[in-house]
């Protein structure tokens, strides 16, 4: 019987480690897709600086934005003359009126269509000389990755959830019918009924506790060693187990009569 | 004490089985006796619990629920409630959660003494149909339940394993179990006698 529970233990665990995988995955992907979405800024050009600074004043406190760079026009000429070793043209690059650029980098996800779209009305309504330069294909396809992979995320996760359940309840009423035979000869023997109940809810105990507690020791261990590149909301952990608790109490209710 | 008043099994409207009063006090061994299909096995049922089809009183120590805890009595049945696949010891010991070493002496004592403590790591299966009861007999003996109550015991057992069994049922007697059996003749060594004659049980 010890080695029933047993199997059972490390199968339930090894769901649940399949399921915290898959959060980290998620989160590793995630982050990933909005550490480059991120960097790909957003170039508004002016010849006037003062539109711009303006603008650097409004947007560093906007939710959407992670922050601003302004290059003013005496940087930019001195940015080409260092690039294309232009020193002979300094005089010449003077005569000419260099634009001065303001870049702006957002917080990822959260420069989504309506906000983008609020951004450029605010900019062509209130700020008609300043040109914009953002790659719209680039920003487009980030986001579209970020949606299909939080699409992806949930019906993994509504998937394992369900194998769970499944394999759960099977697994419980595989072996408690494979152990009614015992238990019949147990009772017809002089045995205890309530025993048969206290066993079960041991049992039950066991996998509630320990596949849960295992994976949290594993994620802890794994925190605290660095070999993880993203953490994860520690509150799955509780929620597993109650979902892993919850299954333990199905089984039972079809176990049912044959108790 | 066990207190048996107007019973009667009801099998539909007609009363088979009747005893119109049966004592039996602690540590007594009782056989009730008769022919095939008179109602003994029901009878033995009806006061383990297990058979609710019956009219009358059947009371222990005065309380007439007593066989609901299903422990209070153990009923020694012709088909054997045994697991094939595991040892006689497993078997044995099957009821007991934690097993004491007194009780450990004590089982292994009563195995020895009906000839099965050289088997105990043989599976059941390889047991004979007298070796498997002498199995359920010492089962039930070391619980030292209330009550113990034995279908058909001519049965299984010749002459010699049938001193062997009464001799495994004396320590549960002798520590104030009532054995309650039944048989198609009348044995030995048993303190009290019932007959079944006309669908009556009488003592003898």
């Amino acid at each position: 019987m010890k080695k029933r529970i047993f199997f059972q233990v490390i199968v339930i665990m090894m769901i649940l480690f399949i399921w915290n995988c898959l959060h980290l995955g998620y989160n590793y992907q995630n982050r990933l897709y909005e550490a480059e979405l991120s960097d790909s800024p957003m170039i508004l050009i002016c010849s006037d600086l003062k539109p711009l600074q303006n603008l650097k004043t409004a947007l560093d406190t906007t939710s959407i934005v992670q922050y601003t760079v302004l290059e003013k026009d005496s940087l930019i000429k001195r940015n080409l003359l260092e690039t294309y070793q232009l020193n002979n043209a300094e005089a010449l690059l003077g005569k000419f009126n260099v634009p001065s650029i303001l870049k702006i980098y957002f917080r990822g996800v959260e420069f989504s269509a309506p906000q983008k779209r609020e951004l450029e009305t605010f900019l062509n309504t209130s700020y008609p000389e300043v040109i914009i330069n953002y790659n719209d294909t680039f920003w487009q396809n980030s986001l579209e990755k970020i949606a299909l992979l939080k699409k992806a995320y949930f019906y993994s996760n509504l998937f394992l959830a369900v194998f769970l359940l499944i394999t759960i309840v099977f697994l419980r009423l595989h072996f408690e019918m494979k152990n009614h035979e015992y238990w019949r000869v147990f009772v017809r023997a002089g045995g205890k009924r309530k025993v048969r109940h206290l066993r079960f809810f041991l049992h039950s105990l066991w996998l509630c506790v320990v596949p849960v507690g295992l994976n949290f020791g594993a994620y802890f261990i794994a925190m605290r060693q660095h070999y993880l590149p993203v953490e994860m909301d520690i509150r799955y952990f509780p929620a597993e187990g109650i979902f892993v608790i919850f299954s333990v109490i199905l089984s039972r209710i079809f176990i049912g009569k044959h108790f | 004490m066990l207190r048996i008043e107007h019973f009667a099994l009801t099998p539909g409207k007609i009363r088979v089985m009747v005893i119109e009063e049966m004592q039996i006090a602690n540590g007594k061994k009782v056989l009730v006796f008769g022919d095939n299909q008179v109602g003994k096995t029901f009878f033995l049922q009806a006061v383990h619990g297990s058979h609710s089809q019956y009219a009358g009183t059947i009371q222990y120590k005065g309380k007439s629920n007593f066989f609901k805890k299903k422990e209070a009595s153990i009923l020694i049945e012709n088909t054997a409630h045994v697991i094939p696949g595991e040892t006689l010891w497993k078997n044995v010991t099957i009821p007991f959660g934690k097993i004491s070493k007194r009780q450990k002496i004590k089982i292994f004592e009563l195995l020895k003494s009906v000839d099965l403590s050289e088997k105990i790591g043989q599976k059941q299966q390889s047991l004979s149909v007298s070796e498997t009861k002498l199995a359920e007999l010492v089962r039930a003996v070391i619980q030292l339940p209330h009550l113990i109550l034995i279908d058909d015991l001519d049965t299984y057992f010749d002459e010699k394993n049938y001193l062997k069994a009464m001799n495994i049922l004396q320590y549960a007697v002798s520590n104030g179990t009532i054995v309650l059996a039944t048989a198609k003749r009348k044995l030995e060594l048993f303190d009290d006698y019932y007959r079944e004659q006309d669908k009556k049980v009488v003592k003898l």
